[in-house]
């Protein structure tokens, strides 16, 4: 396979991979290492390509592995600090300070999910795609895909809410 | 009353069960609203679309591409060795046999394995039981010219200098660099082409039908009448005998009983012509034929029998109501 090739099968995936390792790491400098690697193993797996049915499920399992490693490692190398794992997502100096903080309470939820809800959460809300589409990508039943987004949707929503009613600097306490 | 329609609303997409549209409704209803109940709703909200904002950086894409450059150019000088200590060896025999050796035509033939052959300019070819592949040690310097009988897989290295050709009975594929498969055995009545990446050119050997192919095409060519026709979509197992895996999307015996007959390279002969209006539905990884019969005939009620030579199909049939 040459490199442009890998660019119109691979490569054209960039932006929803972005997404997703982003959603999962939920810190933009290491979704950016990571899927880069992602692309590094499909370049030197590219002569099995042709076997695989759909490239993009490929990709996003690849993607997930490489996170939940990613997430692993982290947690050991950070047993003495557990905060530097609640970064924030998106700098933007302009931002109000609250809606800021705001957004980090998300984020910090979404980080607390186990896997397959955070995956699921991910492909519902932000890529938008159908409980269908979600279970063959997943390989999960529909049925299995409905209660792992409600539980996701309802787990993220308790978690912020227990912030803005207990107030504001928790933030930072969970782990 | 727009309370009760985002309560209801929020219900749903809590439970999992709201549509694209109501979500997106939902998400309206909420950016409108100031009511400190939805608050946490609110901001969950806002962080969605934020995401759904994102892109990778600028420049990612170049960046990826220029890694991926640098680590081929670098495989591609640790190929030169094997070229290079080729020619050492030459300079001990002598120009002459050089020459006679890496210009002699050579063949890759199987009889019931699979064979994968690696050709003097990376490209690679596998090829399916009963297949023969003819090529030149080195290729010439305006095309690299082989020639097929039976099936192979070709994934060709991409040189727009010398177009890859493959002669196959009374057709040629021509190509620059893509992957792809030809099947074409004796007894075959057509030549098919079926394109995984890149384009093909597939055309009858006295050039009176050409046709250019595409990802996802098949090409197929009537032998007896030369002339081609092309589907657009991938043909259903066209490389089960390389992936290992048969797949039937709810397909009629009459292509499921060919696609069976290959794979397991098995003769296959109905007792009751009724049977060809069954459809069968289900996908296989590396099947044995029973594992492949046990399901057929669980599903559709009928049975095997192998009389020493062939496996005949027995059963009532399928009504065309019925699966």
């Amino acid at each position: 396979m040459h490199s442009n090739e890998f660019k119109d099968l691979v490569i054209l995936h960039q932006n929803r991979l972005f997404r997703l390792a982003y959603w999962m790491l939920q810190n933009r400098e290491d979704a950016e290492d990571l899927v880069q690697e992602v692309f590094a193993k499909l370049w030197k797996m590219k002569t099995e390509l042709p076997k695989y049915n759909s490239v993009e499920a490929l990709l996003i399992t690849i993607t997930r592995n490489m996170c939940l490693n990613r997430i692993k490692k982290k947690k050991l190398m950070q047993v003495d600090e557990p905060t530097e794992s609640v970064r924030s997502p998106i700098l933007n100096p302009h931002d109000k300070l609250e809606y800021k903080e705001d957004q980090r309470l998300v984020s910090n939820a979404i980080l607390q999910l186990p896997e397959l809800q955070k995956v699921i959460l991910h492909l519902k809300s932000v890529e938008g795609l159908e409980i269908k589409e979600i279970a063959q990508l997943v390989g999960e039943s529909e049925n299995h895909v409905r209660v792992t987004l409600s539980r996701a949707r309802k787990k993220v929503r308790e978690i912020v809410q227990n912030h803005f009613n207990y107030g504001k600097t928790s933030v930072r306490s969970t782990a | 009353m727009e309370k009760q329609a985002l309560d209801q609303l929020l219900k749903k997409y809590y439970d999992g069960k709201s549509s694209a549209d109501e979500e997106d409704q939902m998400a309206q209803l909420l950016k409108s609203s100031d009511d400190p109940e939805y608050k946490a709703d609110r901001v969950i909200a806002e962080f969605v679309e934020t995401n759904m904002e994102m892109n990778a950086p600028a420049g990612f894409e170049e960046k990826v591409m220029g890694d991926i450059d640098n680590e081929t150019s670098n495989t591609r000088s640790v190929r030169l060795w094997p070229l290079l200590s080729g020619i050492a060896a030459s300079i001990l025999f002598g120009v002459l046999i050089f020459s006679i050796i890496y210009n002699q035509p050579s063949k890759v033939i199987t009889t019931a394995d699979q064979k994968a052959v690696t050709l003097s300019d990376g490209s690679r070819v596998t090829l399916n039981r009963n297949s023969e592949l003819a090529f030149a040690k080195s290729f010439g310097d305006s095309e690299r010219l082989v020639s097929l009988s039976g099936e192979a897989f070709f994934e060709v290295t991409p040189d727009p200098e010398k177009p890859f050709v493959i002669t196959s009975g009374n057709s040629k594929v021509q190509v620059l660099g893509t992957a792809f498969s030809i099947r074409n055995y004796e007894i075959d009545t057509e030549i098919i082409v079926s394109v995984t990446s890149g384009r093909v050119g597939f055309s009858s050997l006295d050039g009176a039908a050409a046709v250019e192919l595409e990802k996802n095409e098949t090409g197929t060519l009537v032998k007896k009448t030369n002339g081609i026709s092309i589907t657009d979509r991938p043909r259903a197992n066209s490389l089960s005998w390389k992936t290992r895996e048969l797949t039937f999307n709810d397909q009629k015996m009459t292509e499921v009983i060919p696609d069976l007959e290959h794979y397991f390279d098995i003769s296959i002969k109905l007792e009751n012509e009724d049977l060809l209006q069954c459809h069968f539905r289900g996908s296989f990884k590396d099947p044995t034929l029973k594992d492949v019969i046990e399901v057929l005939e669980y599903s559709l009620n009928l049975s095997f029998e192998y009389d020493g030579k062939q496996y005949i199909l027995k059963g009532s049939g399928c009504s065309s109501h019925e699966l």
